[in-house]
């Protein structure tokens, strides 16, 4: 997957795909809601990188600091296994 | 200002217990003028990780309208006691009227 990213050669797809956290209907980013802060950690429990999510800078700030939250009050792992 | 506080109590006291715990911390709160808003309870849940060797705990959580040094003072307090897992206090706008999504009746 890294490697289609940043081959130059590959046809380029422009993939301007919309934060999925932001607008109307959008989710409340929150360190109570678990199953949302869950869809954005990998399986070891780091936060997936907005470039992966599409999540905008602002609203991937507030994830961040939700999944610090939620760790601190061990609703979320550190590492797990 | 408005504050929201978790506890969260060791997994090893019995439910009764626990509750006491939650009632007196209420009390030194609002004891020093601080108002309580909201309540809900979490009950007990596993924890991600291990706390001073417990894997279970008992969460509440609160949203209070009271003086800052109030909660610097409850935090001392509160750190020389064994049976007080975790403390995190943050400060909100304004306090929500939903329930959140960890309340025991929404979770199954």
């Amino acid at each position: 997957m890294r490697n289609k990213v940043f081959d130059n050669t590959a046809p380029r797809m422009i993939l301007s795909k919309s934060c999925p956290l932001s607008g109307k209907d959008a989710p409340t980013v929150d360190y109570k809601n678990i199953n949302l802060l869950k869809r954005y950690t990998t399986e070891k429990g780091k936060i997936l990188p907005s470039r992966v999510t599409q999540v905008s800078t602002k609203k991937q700030k507030e994830l961040s600091t939700a999944i610090k939250r939620a760790r601190y009050l061990a609703l979320l792992p550190y590492v797990s296994n | 200002m408005f504050y929201e506080n978790v506890f969260i109590f060791s997994g090893q006291l019995s439910n009764k217990a626990a509750e006491d715990k939650y009632k007196e911390s209420l009390g030194l709160i609002t004891k020093s003028g601080g108002k309580i808003l909201k309540e809900e309870k979490w009950g007990l849940r596993d924890l991600a990780y291990k706390i001073k060797k417990n894997s279970k705990g008992y969460y509440y959580m609160i949203n209070c309208d009271c003086d800052p040094k109030i909660l610097n003072s409850f935090n001392v307090k509160v750190k020389q006691d064994l049976n007080f897992l975790r403390f995190l206090n943050i400060k909100i706008k304004e306090v929500s009227k939903e329930e959140s999504f960890l309340t025991e009746k929404k979770e199954v």
